[in-house]
């Protein structure tokens, strides 16, 4: 709509428990392979459910300095994590990133420094903090850090809006550099949900499911939470082709909505609305769009939910989409969810390959959708939407396009 | 612990913390000779605090800008604990 610039993904990295970079995740995703185990960060005897999509095998101490490290959340790190790979992907020069924006989300923040700080002073009677607890429990300490070891001048935030944090953060900054607020934008989220005293808050919602995540199919028992982080490097289209970048895709839209409705029970009409204002924004019609990365929780009311938006929006053509949730495969990774899912779609985009949704027992008659079921699709895609849909109605869907190289 | 004994423990935390050793400090230092930030400053005296089980005061805390003030504000600590 009028924006000067176009933007291109130049940049991915992520951390989750499908992957630790985007080779072994791209690898998992297409092999339909989840990432759901018996939790070991958090004691969940106390908790009607015990399985969650944990980051495994990632060295999270010897990437930081002694001086930073114990500034940093595992919320940060997760992030920080990310969007190295991602900048050192991107092949973008030190002195490109002076004037770069850094916007992240977190729906989560330090809750795991937080939950320890609770544990020491309720239960061990411990009188004395470290004066880096406020540091590392705040929201923005991940692109506070980033600003920091990368270099990054421009503009710095970070968006919280529960699950829909990352693809806020994401649709921000997009719109920063499509209007020329910042050339390139590091972006992306992260989250650390595995603490006891968070776990227990989930428990009493009644949405865990007991094995594993099963969105859109029959006989589905709700969510698995996960945790990760993802990054991607935004940049201005003549930005990136001034330095000879690899361009992955293009992002085309963004658009928000607020249900105004209830703060947990989702409104299909405020998904559809989030959906069409981001193909509003980007130009498209909803024929053109060939696949759906969707929000898919594995609740049973997110799912039907979703699934009557994206009718209220495609209509006849709703049968004709590609529809996947592979929160399947990495969980729900709350506030990283949106920036995990964005990754998922450019991959797809890139290599013409639709991850399925993994751990389908069977239609459900309420999501009458394509979800590619458990096996992924060989499909030539041209342009992709990935939804997020937070509790509380804040909504926030990205459209992606295939990089043809014009 | 005598005076002494204290300068040494305080002088051997500082060079740790900035990646120094115990004889590029002494207690005549500043911080900002040292480059002990603000933060830098805080993690010091909590680490005394959980190290001696003292409590120091915010008012004295505010006031220590060299080694020899931690030992001034602290050595007066140990002397009404024992």
């Amino acid at each position: 709509m009028g924006a000067p610039h176009r933007v291109v993904v130049t940049g991915l990295g992520v951390v989750s428990a499908i992957g630790n970079d985007l080779k072994t995740f791209w690898e998992s995703l297409c092999a339909g392979q989840h990432g759901f185990r018996e939790i070991e960060l958090a004691d969940t005897s106390t908790l009607q459910f015990h399985v969650g999509a944990e980051v495994r095998d990632l060295d999270l101490e010897t990437p930081f300095d002694d001086s930073v490290r114990s500034l940093l959340d595992r919320f940060a790190k997760l992030w920080l994590l990310a969007s190295r790979q991602a900048v050192e992907a991107s092949g973008i020069a030190s002195k490109d990133l002076q004037d770069a924006a850094v916007i992240t989300g977190t729906a989560l923040a330090g809750q795991t420094t937080q939950d320890e700080l609770f544990l020491a002073l309720y239960r061990e009677n411990k009188r004395r903090f470290s004066p880096f607890t406020v540091p590392r429990i705040m929201s923005s300490s991940g692109a506070s850090q980033s600003s920091m070891e990368l270099g990054i001048e421009g503009p710095g935030m970070t968006i919280s809006t529960a699950c829909s944090s990352s693809n806020h953060a994401i649709g921000m900054a997009y719109w920063m550099v499509a209007h020329g607020a910042a050339p390139v934008a590091v972006t992306g989220g992260s989250d650390a949900p595995f603490s006891v005293g968070h776990l227990k808050a989930w428990d009493a919602m009644r949405v865990m499911a007991p094995e594993r995540c099963r969105p859109f199919s029959r006989d589905r028992k709700g969510l698995v939470l996960g945790e990760g982080g993802a990054a991607l490097v935004l940049e201005e289209l003549e930005h990136a082709r001034a330095r000879g970048a690899h361009i992955h895709a293009e992002v085309r839209g963004f658009g928000m909505s607020s249900d105004a409705g209830h703060i947990t029970r989702p409104s299909a009409k405020g998904a559809a609305r989030a959906i069409a204002a981001s193909l509003a924004d980007s130009g498209l019609n909803p024929h053109d769009v060939d696949y759906v990365n969707a929000h898919g929780t594995g609740t049973l009311l997110n799912d039907s939910t979703e699934s009557v938006a994206l009718a209220t929006v495609f209509g006849d053509h709703a049968a004709a989409l590609l529809v996947s949730s592979t929160k399947s495969m990495h969980g729900h990774t709350l506030g990283a969810t949106g920036a995990i899912e964005a990754v998922v779609t450019t991959l797809a985009l890139e290599n013409g390959v639709v991850p399925p949704t993994a751990g389908y027992l069977g239609p459900d008659p309420e999501c009458p959708l394509d979800v590619v079921p458990n096996t992924a699709r060989e499909k030539s895609i041209r342009h992709a939407i990935s939804d997020s849909f937070a509790f509380g109605g804040l909504n926030a869907v990205l459209t992606l396009s295939r990089w043809d190289g014009a | 612990m005598d005076r002494d004994e204290l300068a040494t423990q305080v002088i051997a935390r500082i060079a740790k913390m900035q990646k120094t050793t115990p004889d590029k400090v002494s207690v005549d230092s500043t911080f900002e000779e040292l480059g002990v930030d603000s933060l830098n400053g805080l993690e010091l005296l909590w680490e005394l605090e959980e190290e001696l089980d003292i409590v120091i005061p915010d008012d004295d805390a505010r006031e220590i800008t060299r080694v020899s003030d931690v030992i001034a504000v602290v050595e007066p600590l140990l002397t009404k604990k024992s």
